[in-house]
């Protein structure tokens, strides 16, 4: 699609989506006053496969600008990436977190939205850089910035800085893992079209 | 040892099928199952047991560590990538061929287990009795040529041009390199005078350490030729072009999500293991111990070989850290132009021995 | 071909050899990087250094310095020239009280928009912003960058100074 249309659909677009409000997260046993064996295998089975899930993160490189060269010395020797067993692999197909590191311009909005759109769930994404979050720098007076990459998709780390520290990465891949270990597999009953369960996740940091 | 326990399971099974009047085939059926079950048990762990070592390995060539916050030294990572990739979504890409794309992974991973069948793992045979080993070589050189038509059918039915591109390269590469590797094995044959694994093995035997075939300078040449040939084989840097990151996305295996791309992983590893294995069985005298031929130590035969494989493949794995990747009219002007004339000289070198020495 | 492969064999022989001999100093050189001790810092334990402070002037997350004896409690006098120097206009203050008395009831700084530029602390006037060696601000909501007053208080109730790196001079003015 043309420049023209991309620049009208992103226009259209609220400031950030819509995002759920804060809620607790529902673990299975509130919702339903029965305790007992089902509650308990389904909490030992949430454990497992959150575990499974944050122990091995492997991150889709979508390094854009400065903030890739961070991403690049946090995966370097200094600051070890592979020691939580995050590398990065080039295939979204075979991803689950996306690191968008860096500005987003309007001609590469297209591209964002495609691959995260590859990714097979459960799929995150953390936004590096104030230029990810906001539009940073470029928030005033640029025409090719979109201002900020959760207009595109829907993000669940932000991580500040201009570029952040490989530091602040790790620190941001940690909570990354700590929102995962919160998620429970009674919220995914009931939720039928892929496009949509995105926007509704029900998540909070502690 | 394994021999021990497989005839004493058959001796169990025959005394209690005939106690209950059930017809004895069974008792063969039952003990293929079993033999079938414990390679696959093997070539998973072994898969496990690489990926970590891999990892760990080249963390530490590059002054860093690898994965060690999952468990003591990391060991668990790789059971935890597994429980990852089970819990991703299956895609299949829209205008794919649904049957090649799930089939693809499947040929891929079940042709490398085959491979596995043959190879002497202990004294008196391969397990179980399951495969007739006089023709061991032929066998492995056949299973090496049809895993081909794994990664033939992953890039094909990924309805994606790059994976297409990746999965013809990676066929043309492991099909010319097939012929260095089969020249290099048929000079051992010749000095063995038998396709059977097993006796390789048996000459390789009497004296321990020192009469490995590693120290004949005749078989120099080949062992040369069969550790390159052997590596573009089962697509390890240098010769990784089919699934680079930075060449072609990942290759044939681009579109491939969860379970299916844990299978073309752990086959990729469970090939190259097999490849460290047969190098064992040719040059390093497979289950023999290097201490003499009634092993004075008593370890078993099985634990030799998995260790001479495990430094086969560490050695390999420290070349793969340290050369870079060759483009892709670089490999197959090495295959045909260089390695298959070196082939030709040595099987004439290899044939000269043979008669005179 | 004569020139990768040789004029002769005895040319062909030693460009294999020089490339053999290649491949044997690599595989030395990782081996040696594989037996010695690694640089990897294990960031949250840092087994390396553990006491390491990023240098002096490291710009993270920001600070409003204390002054119990002015209203407010702090040294901040809104005189508004951070928000007006700010490129990304980032900090917005609401002032209140006048002359001696005049503070800041809402000082808000969006550090999702901030690009630490550090021209807000150098045009203090009266040294009361700076930015803190705090990196570990990663959240899941990008409401939660924006800082108000009652949290830059409170990260800036130990700091006695703010964390100058004085200004080195324009070139007109003869310095660097």
């Amino acid at each position: 699609m043309g420049l023209r249309e991309l620049e009208d659909r992103l226009r259209q677009l609220p400031g950030n989506l819509p995002r759920a409000p804060e809620q607790p997260l529902r673990r299975w046993a509130q919702t339903h006053h029965e305790g007992g064996l089902s509650v308990a295998f389904i909490n030992v089975v949430d454990k497992v496969l959150d575990t499974g899930r944050a122990c091995s993160t492997w991150g889709l490189q979508f390094g854009l600008a400065c903030c890739a060269i961070e991403m690049m010395a946090v995966g370097a020797s200094r600051y070890d990436l592979d020691r939580f067993g995050v590398f990065f692999r080039g295939s979204p197909r075979q991803a689950d977190a996306m690191l968008v590191a860096g500005t987003l311009t309007l001609k590469m909005a297209d591209v964002l939205r495609r691959l995260y759109d590859q990714m097979p769930e459960p799929r995150y994404v953390i936004a590096v850089g104030n230029c990810a979050i906001s539009g940073g720098r470029f928030y005033h007076h640029a025409y090719s910035v979109v201002r900020g990459v959760d207009r595109v998709v829907p993000v669940d780390i932000y991580v500040p800085g201009c570029p952040p520290r490989p530091e602040s990465f790790i620190d941001a891949i940690r909570k990354l893992h700590q929102l995962m270990r919160r998620e429970s597999i009674a919220d995914t009953i009931g939720h039928g079209e892929r496009q949509h369960e995105d926007f509704f996740r029900k998540r909070e940091l502690p | 040892m394994l021999s021990f326990i497989a005839n004493w399971l058959r001796d169990l099974l025959t005394a209690w099928f005939q106690a209950w009047h059930v017809p004895l085939v069974f008792v063969d059926i039952l003990a293929w199952i079993v033999g079938g079950v414990a390679i696959l048990i093997l070539v998973m762990v072994v898969a496990l047991v690489f990926i970590y070592l891999e990892r760990k390995i080249s963390g530490y060539i590059q002054s860093r560590l690898g994965p060690e916050r999952v468990g003591p030294w990391g060991i668990f990572q790789t059971a935890m990538d597994a429980l990852k990739l089970l819990q991703k979504e299956d895609i299949v890409p829209a205008g794919a061929d649904k049957i090649l794309h799930t089939l693809g992974p499947i040929a891929f991973f079940v042709v490398g287990l085959l491979g596995y069948l043959v190879i002497p793992w202990e004294e008196g045979g391969t397990i179980a009795r399951m495969v007739d080993a006089h023709v061991g070589v032929l066998y492995v050189l056949a299973f090496g040529s049809l895993s081909v038509i794994g990664i033939l059918m992953g890039g094909w039915g990924s309805n994606n041009k790059w994976s297409l591109l990746g999965a013809l390269r990676g066929a043309a590469q492991m099909i010319s390199y097939e012929v260095p590797m089969l020249l290099a094995v048929v000079c051992v044959v010749l000095l063995a005078g038998s396709l059977s694994l097993s006796t390789i093995v048996d000459q390789q035997k009497t004296l321990g350490l020192l009469s490995w075939n590693l120290w004949r300078p005749w078989l120099w040449l080949p062992v040369i030729l069969y550790l390159i040939a052997a590596t573009a084989e089962v697509n390890r840097t240098p010769f990784d072009l089919p699934e680079a990151e930075s060449e072609l996305v990942a290759g044939y295996h681009t579109e491939y999500s969860g379970m299916k791309f844990a299978f073309f992983f752990l086959a990729e590893y469970g090939n190259f293991f097999l490849v460290g294995l047969i190098f064992s069985v040719l040059f390093l005298g497979g289950w023999s111990s290097p201490f003499g031929y009634p092993d004075p130590l008593r370890i078993p035969g099985v634990i030799w070989l998995l260790g001479k494989a495990t430094v086969t493949v560490f050695f390999l794995m420290w070349v793969r850290w340290t050369l870079p990747r060759l483009r892709v009219d670089q490999l197959m002007s090495l295959c045909w132009k260089v390695l298959l004339p070196v082939g030709f000289l040595s099987l004439l070198i290899a044939g000269t021995a043979a008669l005179y020495v | 071909m004569r020139k990768r492969y040789g004029d002769n064999l005895w040319d062909l022989l030693r460009i294999l050899a020089a490339g053999a001999w290649s491949i044997l100093v690599g595989l030395y050189i990782t081996g040696i990087n594989l037996i010695r001790p690694g640089v990897c810092e294990r960031y949250p334990r840092r087994d390396h250094r553990p006491d390491y402070q990023p240098r002096p002037g490291y710009r993270g997350d920001f600070a409003l310095l204390s002054d119990p004896e002015r209203p407010g409690g702090l040294r901040c006098i809104a005189c508004l020239q951070c928000q007006n120097i700010c490129p990304d206009q980032c900090i917005h203050i609401t002032p209140e009280g006048k002359g001696k008395d005049r503070h800041p009831v809402q000082f808000r700084i969006d550090t999702g928009l901030c690009q630490f530029c550090w021209l807000c602390v150098e045009v203090c006037p009266v040294a009361a912003i700076t930015m803190t060696p705090d990196y570990e601000t990663a959240t899941d909501q990008p409401q939660k960058l924006i800082r108000d007053l009652d949290t830059l208080r409170e990260r800036g109730r130990n700091i006695p100074e703010p964390q100058r790196v004085e200004p080195v001079g324009c070139v007109a003015d003869g310095g660097a």
